[in-house]
């Protein structure tokens, strides 16, 4: 660091000179303490800001995630299940349901209708169930299809989509998005790296983009759509609807 | 003192060692196969809520933060003449950091109940690095104050060959 000496005076400069050269080094000074407050005041300032900020950011974006809840998912750990089919593989009865994550609806019937249908046909051996995607309301029912195809390649298809339900907040309003998604997933007790990257790389959207379309060429219109036994998709108003196309489809 | 003085040496160091070791991280966030954690559960504390503002991960700002602090390093022996602003600059972004690893460092002990090893290390880098550069900025400026005036008399006489 450089340090030069300003030019000294000798003993017998004139006495104004000095006091004028005496203002000017009180004001250079003055100068030089705001310079040297300023250097640490503003960067002590702006990094207060800046962490603060953070923080704030950080514990609302993880207050999102955080609401992810896991609903009881006992109800289908019960029965026997293989891949998206949910009871006895002999069962006599095989109904399909269509059903998309964000409609509110679906996780109505699923809810408050399906208990029933597990305990008084699935569990005793007279329906084997099967779910397929007919995503359609939007990006977010797409995404979450093909989550739950990733959590069946883990063999936890029917818990993350209960979880799916559970975990609906509204349509397109941000409830599957990938970070949500990823969080669900990890509440359900998935693999969570092996959850991204599958999602992350689209593994499922053909999957998913055909089951919609095999949906629409057999009629799905709406969700919850309903088969029995192969017949043609049909929707329901009560929980009696559909047991009673039920109760006819058994032998 | 020397032109380059050691704790500006240091302190480019410090945020080449911050670089390598958040960018590990970042690396681990976009595939977490990569992941080595001798010490601590580094997976549950990359999966966390927390490890991820509006989707970014906070290694990659981590990351950043440690390049800026390097690049004005080295421009601060650059332009010497303006180290009093770099350096000041960078010491507000060392706080900033270290204010945000001590955020982070009280999650993993109380919110998240986990401790990740790597996390620790970027904690220990950036807070050595607020003290090189505050400390650096304390004699850029005590110095600073003698060369834009005048030398206190004192200082001045002492330099004057003792009989």
């Amino acid at each position: 660091m450089s340090r030069e000496l300003p030019p000294r005076t000798g003993s017998r400069a004139q006495q104004e000179r000095l006091s004028r050269r005496a203002q000017r080094r009180l004001e250079a000074e003055r100068r030089a303490r705001q310079r040297r407050l300023l250097l640490v005041i503003v960067p002590v300032v702006i990094a207060l800001l800046a962490a603060g900020i953070g923080i704030w950011w950080s514990q609302r974006s993880a207050k999102e995630v955080a609401a992810v809840q896991m609903p009881d998912v006992s109800k289908y750990t019960s029965v026997s299940r293989d891949g998206r089919i949910l009871g006895d593989p002999n069962a006599p009865v095989h109904v399909i349901e269509w059903g998309d994550y964000q409609c509110p609806a679906c996780k109505s019937f699923e809810q408050r209708f399906f208990p029933t249908i597990l305990d008084q046909y699935i569990a005793t051996g007279k329906v084997r169930w099967e779910f397929r995607d007919f995503a359609f309301i939007g990006p977010e029912s797409t995404r979450a299809a093909e989550a739950a195809s990733c959590a069946l390649d883990q063999g936890k298809f029917w818990e993350f989509h209960a979880a799916l339900y559970a975990n609906q907040t509204g349509e397109n309003v941000g409830a599957f998005t990938d970070r949500r998604l990823e969080e669900i997933a990890r509440v359900v007790g998935l693999d969570v790296g092996q959850f991204r990257s599958c999602l992350r790389d689209g593994t499922h959207k053909g999957d998913v983009q055909q089951m919609v379309r095999e949906a629409q060429s057999l009629g799905v219109r709406a969700t919850p759509s309903f088969s029995v036994n192969g017949g043609a998709p049909f929707t329901i108003r009560s929980l009696g609807d559909l047991t009673q196309r039920i109760e006819e489809a058994l032998p | 003192m020397s032109r380059f003085p050691r704790w500006s040496f240091a302190s480019a160091m410090l945020a080449l060692a911050g670089s390598g070791v958040a960018g590990y991280l970042t690396l681990v966030a976009f595939d977490p196969a990569l992941l080595v954690c001798g010490l601590g559960d580094c997976s549950t504390v990359q999966n966390s809520p927390y490890a991820k503002i509006a989707g970014v991960p906070i290694a990659l700002l981590g990351l950043a933060m440690y390049l800026v602090l390097f690049v004005l390093s080295l421009a601060r022996w650059r332009w010497w003449q303006r180290a009093d602003i770099l350096t000041s600059v960078n010491a507000g972004i060392a706080l900033a950091g270290t204010l945000y690893s001590v955020y982070l460092t009280y999650l993993e002990l109380f919110v998240i109940h986990a401790i990740c090893q790597w996390c620790v290390a970027s904690a220990l880098i950036v807070t050595g690095l607020l003290l090189v550069e505050f400390w650096g900025l304390r004699q850029l400026l005590r110095t600073a104050g003698l060369s834009e005036q005048m030398p206190p008399l004192k200082r001045a006489r002492r330099q004057q060959p003792v009989p």
